[in-house]
């Protein structure tokens, strides 16, 4: 298969702009049409400490972060070494590091054989020289990139404008000699593949989290209330900047708790609201997920899973939320869970998530990860004509003129799909009582187990029609005729998706099957995503497997038999060699019968 | 502004068909016999009042009231209450509980509630035991006194309540106790009239688990505040916030302020923002579209 995507890795100290440089290329290379995804990573410092980006381009959308390096630019290679897990050189890739760099060839931290193709750049010096400090040299490195991949200088010299614009014509002038002293020297050095875009298109460049908040203002959020968190706190950041405009609020609580009971407080009074966390807050805040599940309340709860359990490591990914956001309130607590897969599903998700929440009355948990928070695409800017939002049923003026004032509105009166028409106070004659408390109709204290079994039903009976409804929320990819299915949820999705079109190109026929919506589990769905296949192999970051586990529990016991796990802890994406590597034995197998 | 009834209506207009689960000669039916009579003197539209309660024998009184009433989950009825009163501030938000809801499990939220300023009116009923699981100590159990989890004697100092507000920026501080329906109608009454957050501490007896004496214990020390007390100098207010309640236990109102509340500058924020332009989906989409043609053909 023609490669048709280019991979760039940039690593350096705290100060050296490599953060900027990748942010750099990828804008260019999306004003030019080019796909793209770009994954920050840093060191446990605060500020200041070594940093690295990886930058995949490709004329095609691209589903994940790739394998080996095309070009690598260190500016050191001390700050490399801390990254080299992640940024991986091969035979074919281009290697440039700062000519100020005195490591002992013997200390060099790249295999043997690739030492002698680096190729020695004056990053540091020339961003002297020409730019007038140490301070440009990222702009060089921008500009060796520029020449090596034959992306036009002049897009870059038109970023760099608008970027140091504020900061005066003699800064930008700097900037601009030290990128093209950058483009000087690549003279004679090429990137291994030329990606080109298909057509001149305008793309967007925007994270996961920016994109999940931009939905949930577009789906008609106007409360957010959360405590700050990594991997969060970008959504809390850019809704607290967006939503006054709007004549809405980002409060910031004293705790997590105080969050999510703060949005069920504006919800309840009528406002669409939102309350996000990492898996710790999530464990903290699911007593009250429970109470808006039993006061049937909408509310969106975002979780952008990181490494745990406990602090784990929060500036990494992981998957292993998957259990504590299915089952971990107290109580049979009716809910829906949905997982967005990548940058562009963030904003499609959290609109269903607030369409969902109003229609059904009912808290919705959207399973983000780290690895589609913080990560940035350069994607196709997102349809705003098609999108449709839902309100919640209110009661009208004339049903509330019929309540006998004695008895009082029957808030949660049985209706045939369970959901009941719902007021918000300032509705005249609407009043009513809400408690965390099992309840009748009426919304008053029982105890009796009739009752409650008859509201249970109700709570969870209305939840029935969200699987076909949603039916879109159900991936499928690959070939029909497959026998090796590949399952995966959230941003496992991207290599997963590669590794079938990996594994088609080598005449492997295999499916991918990716949820997004988890509960109410999709059963009908699913298992026509599944007819047909032999062995459905499942690709998660959980050491424990919950995907699995939660997978087997769900499916009928002969397609259950099929599954075969292959969860590992998190931290690391996963790879497309990985996967491919981990189903080639049933492919051997198969090919024996 | 409070929306007001269309008619005038009484305090038995406020009452609620539910029955009350407390036991005889709880002060709390003293508590929502004056909560019905300050909706009553305000004559507050119940359709655009909510009540917000935790969990607790007193969290069971919103049940009662013919307003929105939000019976909520254990210490959580502050953040409740904010959320409701933040979304359309044109509610009157009043929330009850008890000791344990608001000064142990719940402390973290009064904090900050008194701090932010919210405009809530917050009455905590404050029996110093656990009631509604049978008599374990709580949060304002004196020390000394035996109950179920201190059956030698509770070795723990109690917290003061409203010395507490006072050190969190609370911008209305009162007392009253369940006896004195009067005192209470007009200081719940005050309390929700003021803008800004505000607290009564509502001294509320249980005779089944604290005993007869214990209503007899607060009936011999309760007194109105001082002659001359001015409620607005720190100082004053200081003293009987600090007053040893095994002497006397000062009812009424003990301290005002008047800084802006959380609600005025929520609005003021969002004037400020408004000014600056409100943008479009639209727009806000392209500022994630880098276009680096424009700067270039502009020079």
């Amino acid at each position: 298969m023609p490669r048709d995507d280019l991979i760039v890795g940039i690593a350096g100290a705290g100060g050296d702009g490599v953060v900027s440089a990748g942010e750099l290329l990828i804008q260019v290379a999306a004003t030019e049409g080019l796909f793209g995804m770009l994954v920050k990573a840093f060191g446990p410092q605060i500020r200041g400490g070594e940093s690295s980006v990886r930058v995949r381009l490709s004329s095609r959308p691209v589903m994940a972060q790739g394998d080996d390096l095309d070009v690598l630019i260190a500016f050191n290679w001390a700050d490399y070494g801390r990254f080299r897990a992640e940024l991986v050189p091969d035979d074919h890739t281009l290697i440039f590091v700062d000519e100020m760099d005195k490591t002992p060839p013997g200390e060099i931290p790249l295999p043997e054989r690739l030492k002698a193709g680096v190729t020695r750049v004056p990053f540091e010096q020339l961003a002297i020289d020409k730019g007038g400090s140490a301070l440009a040299k990222n702009i060089v490195a921008v500009g060796v990139l520029a020449g090596a991949l034959n992306l036009p200088r002049d897009a870059f010299a038109r970023a760099i404008e608008r970027r140091f614009a504020k900061k005066g014509e003699k800064v930008v002038g700097a900037n601009l000699a030290a990128l093209d002293a950058g483009v000087e020297v690549s003279a004679g050095h090429h990137a291994p593949v030329q990606v080109r875009p298909k057509k001149p298109e305008k793309l967007m460049v925007v994270s996961g989290n920016d994109a999940f908040a931009f939905g949930a203002l577009v789906a008609g959020c106007r409360f957010m209330a959360s405590y700050p968190i990594t991997p969060q706190s970008e959504v809390m950041e850019w809704l607290a900047r967006e939503l006054p405009k709007f004549g809405g609020v980002m409060v910031q609580p004293e705790d997590e708790l105080a969050s999510i009971c703060m949005a069920i407080g504006a919800s309840y009074a009528g406002v669409k609201a939102l309350t996000a966390s990492s898996g710790p807050g999530l464990a903290l805040k699911s007593e009250a997920i429970g109470l808006a599940s039993m006061a049937e309340v909408p509310l969106v709860v975002l979780n952008v899973q990181r490494v745990g359990p406990s602090t784990g490591i929060p500036t990494k990914t992981e998957q292993a939320d998957l259990m504590q956001g299915l089952y971990g309130s107290p109580g049979d607590t009716s809910k829906v869970v949905v997982a967005p897969t990548d940058v562009a599903d963030c904003f499609s998700i959290a609109i269903d998530a607030f369409n969902i929440a109003e229609q059904y009355q009912v808290p919705v948990l959207v399973l983000s990860d780290q690895g589609i928070g913080h990560r940035t695409d350069a994607i196709r800017p997102f349809d705003l004509s098609a999108v449709r939002t839902v309100d919640r049923r209110l009661a009208t003026a004339e049903e509330l003129a019929q309540v006998d004032p004695h008895h009082g509105f029957k808030r949660y009166v049985l209706t045939p799909d369970g959901v009941s028409p719902m007021t918000v106070p300032g509705q005249a004659r609407g009043n009513y009582l809400t408690s965390g408390l099992e309840h009748n109709e009426l919304g008053a204290p029982v105890s009796g187990a009739a009752g409650h079994q008859q509201m249970s039903e109700k709570r969870f009976h209305k939840l029935a029609g969200v699987p076909e409804q949603y039916a879109r929320l159900l991936i499928t990819a690959g070939d029909p005729r497959a026998d090796v299915g590949l399952l995966a949820w959230g941003a496992s999705k991207g290599a997963v998706l590669e590794a079938v079109e990996v594994l088609g190109a080598s005449g492997i026929r295999a499916r991918g099957v990716i949820p997004r919506l988890l509960m109410p589990f999709p059963t009908a769905q699913m298992e026509r995503a599944l007819e047909g296949l032999k062995t459905l192999h499942v690709f998660e970051l959980s050491y424990a497997g919950q995907f699995c586990t939660y997978l087997r529990s769900q499916l009928r016991p002969e397609l259950a038999a099929r599954l075969v796990g292959h969860g590992r802890a998190g931290a690391a994406p996963l790879g497309v060699q990985e996967i491919t590597k981990l189903v080639a034995p049933s492919l051997q197998a198969a090919a024996a019968d | 502004m409070a929306h007001q009834a269309v008619t005038k209506l009484s305090g038995k207009d406020y009452k609620a068909p539910l029955q009350p689960v407390w036991c005889p000669g709880c002060g709390d039916f003293g508590v929502v016999a004056a909560v019905y009579q300050a909706l009553a003197k305000l004559n507050l539209d119940p359709d655009h009042t909510v009540l917000v309660s935790g969990i607790g024998c007193s969290s069971r009184l919103p049940g009662y009231v013919n307003t929105y009433s939000f019976n909520a989950i254990h210490g959580r009825a502050i953040p409740i209450a904010t959320g409701i009163k933040l979304a359309n501030p044109d509610l009157t938000v009043v929330v009850v509980g008890g000791d344990g809801d608001g000064f142990a499990i719940g402390t973290g939220h009064f904090v900050h509630a008194a701090r932010r300023n919210v405009d809530i009116t917050y009455v905590c009923m404050d029996n110093s035991i656990y009631g509604l699981t049978k008599g374990q100590t709580s949060p304002t159990t004196p020390s000394g006194e035996l109950t179920k989890t201190s059956p030698d004697g509770n070795i723990e100092d109690p917290i003061n309540p409203v010395l507490t507000a006072l050190a969190c920026g609370a911008t209305f501080i009162a007392r009253s106790f369940s006896s004195e329906v009067k005192t209470s109608v007009e200081l719940i009454a005050e309390a929700i009239e003021h803008d800004g957050f505000s607290f009564v501490h509502m001294i509320s007896p249980c005779p089944v688990f604290r005993g007869r004496q214990q209503f007899d214990w607060v009936k011999e020390r309760v007194r109105g505040v001082p002659e001359g007390f001015d409620f607005t100098r720190r100082e004053q207010s200081r003293a009987i916030a600090f007053e040893d309640p095994k002497e006397q236990i000062t009812l009424g109102l003990i301290w005002r302020d008047s800084r802006p509340s959380y609600i005025a500058h929520q609005q003021e924020l969002r004037e400020k923002v408004a000014q600056k332009g409100v943008p479009t989906y639209e727009d806000i989409l392209n500022s994630f579209i880098p276009d680096f043609g424009t700067v270039g053909a502009a020079r």
